[in-house]
């Protein structure tokens, strides 16, 4: 197979861009940075690679002492380990923050109306622009949901949306996240650790601070209390200190100044959930959880779980206490909800989409399946409730059997899967073994809804280490960046 | 017709317990021929009314001082009106389509065996027509099929489970008929409720449980397979759900109190 040809996000090289001009691709070829990239250039020309590397060290030495871990599910010893942090930012311009964060937010309006309308009258299903059954027999939708008014209408506070990109002007969004989505603390981190290593850098960039996440988050958490006659109680529900992102929860209540707990130290009584302190019982408002809906209520759900609290469910739709992200969200953010989401901003918002959808295809139609087993060595082929690059084929990079192993599960059980090009994701470059080299990134950025929606510029710039990788999810080998929003 | 129902649950634990909550179901959810006279539900601590995604009345109540006894009752009398339909159908358009109700869940979940149990009724189900009379061979089947038997089967047996062994109570049968009809493709859900000795043969002595299947221009009617009769206006249903445990006229969760004894005693009298 021929090399592919990948967007380099600071040569400008490869990808194909529809509006680059003929001056700056000479530029380019010329072996000048793209215009954000131009200082970043010219800092890695003149920091010998000794220093990078004991940059890399000092770094690594901060995220230890900070604690910051993540234990991969399923890891073999099941230890946890730091999610490696590249020391070479990834940057964009204003301009095409702008452009992003309308995108964001237009499409998280439009997934905060589908989740209120999903589970009340469901008008999209009327109008003929999604089959109800989509929503009634999706494995996430929670039956006792069904006609839970929130405040503010919102159900997705906390929107994590995957975007790649493959050229110049293309953004795609791979992915959206609206359950209990996780990475923020890591955005957080990342700036803090490369603010402390490399002060100059920042004193000549401009770089749009994202230090107000917390704020922002626990203003959003306070704005969405049923209970507006009080001054609200927030706090995090975390399933304690084996989950992989302990370490995240255990930051983020640090940061907001609230109570991180877990299910054994909440109660409910009279349908008003309740956290033990030393002083008796408080009254809690909101409860940011990050406990998945299977475990958040033995009474309501899985009998077994010791996570969650016995009658949240029933506080929840008593009005009594709001829970975020909301009950059922995964309604939203199934790989096979995903094809509807253009839909839904036209439908919801009247408008058109700003971020497109990578082209998909659906295994349990006929027609789809037959060009998807024709076709398994192009594609990438997706589970449909899967998550963090587990169940997946990437055709291009597997082997013989690893692609028949998929054409099996296909035949079995189409309806599991969809399946879309191998994108080209663009590079960037990384500190590797030996020196700078390109890598393949993608973008979480966090979007917080609450009176209103808001984007932090940025987000969580994820890496694939590994050469010619396209799977950038930290529990396979993937690593982060810092993110740069350049200012004026 | 009228009905005096008079239904009491009692937890008596070994040891003082310091905190329990509850959740019951307690409310009737009358068919189109029906009426309620009177009700009262009867619950100790402090507690709410809500209503759940269903449209089931729950109420969710809880105890913080020690205690060693609780006691549930729900109370009433409601009426079955002559010359109503004589099976119990409800009608009324519902928040969820019956769509929702073709969900593989939990206790009355399919599988292999219980689509081999009625493979042979896969042609039939298309025809919407021919609904009822497939519901009706679906009934005698497991009439046939399945032995009344207390004992047989646990509180948490599956659909497959009660299908092979071959025997259970209302419940097991109820989430055999739900497994089945949802294979077949027909909307199908768990009732609970109660209903007069007289009515029927096997009555669960801690209330009763049956299915409901919904058919077009008709509605959710009641197929009591352990009886093998369609539920009639003698029949009050308290709640619906995807199995037992969404439906489940009382659960709970306690912190200490040991060992606990649970009694539950159901009583429907004919009153007039």
């Amino acid at each position: 197979m021929a090399q592919r040809q990948f967007f380099d996000e600071m040569s400008g090289l490869g990808g194909q861009s529809q509006t680059q001009g003929q001056g700056q691709r000479q530029a380019q070829q010329q072996g000048q940075a793209r215009p954000p990239y131009r200082r970043i250039a010219e800092w890695l020309r003149q920091t010998p690679e000794e220093q990078l590397a004991n940059k890399r060290r000092e770094a690594e030495a901060l995220y230890r002492r900070h604690g910051i871990t993540f234990g991969a599910y399923g890891s073999a010893d099941g230890h946890e380990t730091t999610i490696p942090f590249d020391l070479i930012p990834r940057v964009l311009t204003q301009e095409e923050w702008r452009f992003l964060e309308r995108g964001l937010i237009q499409r998280t309006r439009a997934l905060n109306a589908f989740l209120n309308d999903a589970y009340h009258q469901r008008d999209i299903c009327r109008a003929g622009k999604m089959p109800e059954n989509q929503i009634l027999l999706n494995e996430q939708f929670v039956g006792l949901a069904q006609g839970l008014t929130l405040p503010g209408d919102v159900h997705a506070h906390i929107a994590g949306i995957d975007l790649v990109r493959v050229s110049a002007d293309e953004f795609y969004v791979l992915e959206d996240n609206v359950r209990t989505p996780s990475g923020v603390s890591y955005m957080l981190e990342n700036r803090e650790v490369m603010m402390r290593l490399f002060p100059d850098l920042f004193q000549r960039h401009s770089v749009l601070p994202v230090g107000r996440y917390t704020e922002e988050l626990l203003n959003m958490l306070r704005a969405v209390s049923f209970n507006g006659d009080r001054e609200p109680t927030v706090i995090l529900l975390t399933p304690g200190q084996y989950n992989s992102a302990y370490f995240e929860h255990a930051f983020l209540a640090d940061e907001m100044g609230i109570e991180l707990v877990e299910g054994s130290d909440l109660f409910v009584d009279d349908c008003r959930v309740y956290m033990r302190t030393t002083r008796g019982p408080k009254r809690v408002d909101v409860i940011y959880r990050r406990v998945d809906d299977a475990y958040l209520d033995p009474l309501a759900f899985n009998p077994e779980s010791l996570l969650g609290v016995a009658g949240l469910v029933a506080a929840v739709r008593a009005g009594q206490v709001n829970v975020v992200n909301a009950l059922g969200n995964g309604i939203a953010d199934d790989k096979s909800t995903y094809l509807y989401v253009p839909d839904m901003v036209r439908f919801y918002l009247g408008e058109e989409p700003i971020l497109k959808n990578v082209p998909t295809w659906r295994c349990d139609k006929s027609d789809d399946l037959k060009y998807v087993l024709e076709h398994l060595g192009e594609l990438v082929v997706k589970e449909i409730h899967g998550s963090g690059g587990k169940g997946m084929l990437v055709g291009p990079t597997s082997t013989k059997a690893e692609i028949e192993e998929f054409r099996g599960l296909l035949r079995d059980r189409p309806a599991n899967y969809i399946a879309q090009p191998t994108l080209a994701l663009s590079t960037c470059p990384t500190l590797v073994e030996r020196g700078v080299a390109p890598r393949h990134v993608d973008l979480r950025p966090f979007v917080l809804s609450g009176k209103e929606t808001v984007v932090m510029p940025g987000g969580l710039t994820r890496v694939a280490l590994k050469d010619g990788s396209l799977v950038v999810n930290s529990s396979q080998g993937g690593g982060t960046k810092d993110t740069w929003v350049l200012g004026a | 017709m009228r009905f005096d129902v008079q239904h009491v649950t009692r937890f008596r634990f070994e040891e003082a317990c310091g905190y329990s909550i509850h959740q019951c179901r307690l409310r009737p959810r009358l068919g189109e021929s029906q009426r309620l006279l009177s009700w009262e539900v009867r619950t100790p601590g402090r507690g709410r009314d809500w209503t759940d995604g269903y449209g089931n009345h729950v109420r969710t109540f809880s105890l913080t001082e020690p205690h060693r006894e609780i006691e549930l009752v729900a109370r009433g009398v409601f009426e079955w009106i002559e010359g109503g339909q004589d099976y119990l159908v409800f009608a009324a358009p519902e928040a969820l389509p019956p769509g929702y109700w073709l969900r593989n869940h939990g206790l009355a979940r399919h599988e292999a065996s219980i689509q081999t149990f009625v493979a042979d009724l896969a042609d039939r189900a298309g025809d919407e027509k021919e609904r009822v009379p497939l519901l009706h061979v679906l009934m005698r089947r497991l009439v046939e099929g399945l032995e009344y038997r207390v004992g047989a089967t646990t509180v948490d047996a599956t659909a497959a489970e009660a299908l092979a062994s071959g025997a259970g109570v209302c419940q097991d049968f109820a989430h055999l008929f739900v497994a089945c009809s949802r294979v077949l493709g027909v909307p199908a859900r768990y009732a609970s409720g109660c209903l007069s000795q007289k009515g029927a043969t096997h009555v669960g002595r801690v209330g009763h449980a049956w299915a409901e299947a919904f058919v077009p221009d008709l509605g959710w009617i009641g197929f009591d397979p352990a009886n093998g009769i369609c539920a009639t206006g003698e029949y009050l249903k308290l709640g619906i759900g995807l199995d037992y445990a969404e439906a489940a006229p009382v659960t709970g969760r306690r912190i200490g109190g040991g060992q606990a004894a649970m009694e539950v005693d159901v009583q429907v009298r004919q009153v007039g």
